[in-house]
């Protein structure tokens, strides 16, 4: 009941500040399918302060599927955030921010400072109990208006797999989160095609301040790629056995999972980060690449 | 009337008084609600719709004049009415943008209150550009389900049981899923999968279970407004589950030192943590030292371990390991 009445409770205000709206949509920001939508603004329109003469009601017209709202001035605006939502948009900001960044500190006085005192204490609580926080950095906040506001970007790049720093020209168009780490994707100028590029090994990002229509379709990558076969044993097989959706193990208990790849380097640096839980059995150059890599590394550069 | 009208029948009443209603006004205005019953059931009644009201995060206070006057409920508009957060544009868009790839994701709690605190921070200024932010978050069918009891049990501070498919029954076909009783501490988002902090029973200490394992919840039904536990003052979740793998608590804490090079020192913080020092070198305490010789290990050399020498035993052997393991496979 307490969800429906703050739902009622806003949607009177956003429908009278903006009259015309359609049904659809509204239906939609609400989370609503448009048939519950228009019974609940029957119901509104039965809504009213005493004593109730026809003067007193919500006036709602639903016309050519849009909705037009009177209503009293008691409804002019909506109840401001409660503790839920306040702590709901809270946990969702730390997906793109960084707690000790201070724009994000900024936005969170803010958030405090619009809800009612005694929600505050429940806010706070809830908020030791919720961390979304992906160990975000500000780049990500440099990275974002570009893509909103379609600018070509440049910037060094560099990812473990790579031996050197390449320049690139990007006209970037996502950003998106896998396994934790955050990728930047968009139309590569240099390469010619559609590239994904990890956040965190991006240095030197600047804007060029040449704006782009849409990004180019172009393949999705240029490179061969090949099936890599890896056998994973000890408490790591269970891991990946989950991970890759494999439906049985062998009969030592290992788990062999196949994934695509088209670089000796990525090969060897992902596979070297298991610490010897991981057995790369194809293709031959994949096997060569990390033996080669593991030989290299020894000893230690540190007991030299 | 419909019990839903007659709360914003309420609500529009409270909000339009210019000084506090007294129940016996309220009998008045609300005849066929209030006022047909006798005055002990009337009140009853109304003190239910009153508590719907404040459960709803309504400021309903019942004002009690110095002179016996003016006694009644009022709301009070100062703390009801939404006010201009006054975000800056960068600001309102990325919160913006974070909360439609919370919602798009699939798999985050609170999706309702989400929602409305969305359509609020954008009620003034209309909604900003955002940009198409994605989050891939690991989940199974029922996850959602999962996840929506676990918020409910958290924020009600019930204790829940759950059916835990833990990684010992991932290694044997034939174990099935533990029954647990826990009381949920706290939820936390890492490296795409959301975890959850509890006490356990059966374990008799606080433990922390992967939301995507577990196969059935239920909640506790008794009493769903008495809270089962109290959360202890001190609780932070992010102290039980950490960023880095080699946080976890696996043994006591070792100072490790590893030496960055050029290539790497700048992206020192976003891998490890901290940034490095004018030598090139950052120190970690590590209490799972495995995970961090492993992750030095899948920097191919750029970076290397400096001390303790345990940590550099370690890292040898694993290189010897799998260096034996792939010259064997190799052609």
């Amino acid at each position: 009941m307490s969800e429906r009445i703050q739902t009622l409770l806003l949607l009177l205000p956003m429908l009278a500040k903006k009259p015309g709206q359609r049904v659809e949509e509204v239906a939609k920001q609400m989370g609503l399918s448009p048939v519950a939508l228009l019974r609940e603004l029957d119901l509104l329109t039965m809504v009213g302060l005493p004593p109730f003469s026809p003067d007193d009601f919500v006036e709602i017209a639903v016309e050519e599927g849009r909705i037009y709202v009177e209503l009293n001035q008691c409804f002019s605006a909506p109840p401001k955030l409660n503790s839920k939502e306040a702590t709901a948009l809270w946990a969702a900001a730390q997906l793109v921010a960084s707690g000790a960044d201070e724009a994000f500190a900024a936005v969170l006085r803010k958030l405090g400072a619009s809800i009612p005192n005694e929600n505050k204490a429940s806010m706070e609580s809830l908020a030791r109990q919720v961390d979304a926080s992906s160990g975000v950095l500000g780049l990500l906040n440099l990275v974002r208006p570009h893509i909103v506001e379609r600018r070509v970007v440049t910037f060094d790049y560099r990812s473990l797999s790579e031996t050197e720093v390449q320049t690139r020209i990007l006209s970037p168009d996502s950003l998106s989160q896998r396994n934790g780490c955050w990728y930047l994707s968009g139309f590569c100028h240099d390469k010619k095609a559609r590239r994904l590029f990890r956040l965190d090994f991006i240095s030197n990002f600047q804007s060029t301040e040449v704006a782009f229509e849409t990004v180019p379709e172009g393949p999705a990558t240029t490179r061969a790629e090949a099936t890599l076969e890896v056998v994973f044993s000890g408490p790591m097989a269970a891991v990946m056995q989950e991970r890759f959706r494999v439906p049985a193990r062998q009969s030592d208990g290992t788990v062999v999972v196949k994934l695509t790849a088209d670089s000796p380097r990525w090969v060897a640096q992902w596979v070297l980060g298991f610490g010897g839980l991981a057995r790369v059995i194809s293709p031959p150059w994949a096997v060569r690449a990390v033996a080669r890599a593991a030989s290299r590394l020894r000893p230690t550069a540190s007991l030299v | 009337m419909d019990k839903t009208e007659r709360l914003l029948d309420l609500t529009a009443l409270f909000l339009d008084a210019r000084e506090p209603v007294s129940f016996e006004k309220i009998r008045v205005l609300f005849p066929d609600e209030y006022g047909s019953q006798n005055f002990e059931s009337a009140l009853r009644k109304f003190e239910r719709d009153k508590a719907e009201l404040v459960e709803a995060g309504l400021p309903l206070e019942y004002h009690t004049g110095s002179d016996g006057e003016n006694q009644g409920y009022v709301i009070r508009r100062e703390d009801y009415y939404l006010e201009d957060l006054k975000l800056l544009p960068h600001e309102l868009a990325s919160l913006f943008s974070a909360g439609a790839a919370a919602l798009e994701s699939g798999l985050f709690p609170a999706r309702e209150e989400l929602k409305r605190a969305l359509e609020k921070i954008t009620f003034f200024s209309g909604r900003p550009g955002a940009s198409k932010i994605q989050i891939e978050i690991t989940h199974q069918p029922n996850s959602l389900e999962i996840l929506d009891a676990l918020w409910e049990a958290l924020q009600g501070r019930k204790f829940v049981t759950i059916s835990y498919r833990s990684p010992h029954a991932l290694t044997e076909v034939s174990a099935q899923p533990l029954p647990r009783k826990v009381n949920p501490l706290g939820l936390a988002l890492r490296r795409g999968q959301w975890n959850l902090v509890a006490y356990c029973f059966l374990r008799q200490a606080v433990r922390t279970f992967l939301v995507h394992r577990i196969e059935d919840i239920n909640v506790n039904p008794q009493q769903p407004k008495v809270p089962d536990f109290e959360v202890p003052q001190d609780f932070d979740v992010r102290q039980w589950v950490p960023q880095f793998a080699w946080e976890f608590k696996m043994h006591e804490s070792i100072s490790v030192t590893l030496r960055l090079d050029s290539s790497l020192s700048h992206l020192a913080s976003q891998l490890f943590g901290k940034p490095v020092d004018a030598s090139g070198e950052v120190t970690l305490a590590a209490t799972h030292l495995d995970a961090l010789v492993d992750a030095v290990l899948g920097t191919l050399g750029a970076a290397c371990l400096v001390s303790p020498d345990v940590a550099l035993k370690k890292f040898d052997e694993k290189v010897k390991r799998i260096a034996a393991a792939h010259l064997e496979e190799s052609p």
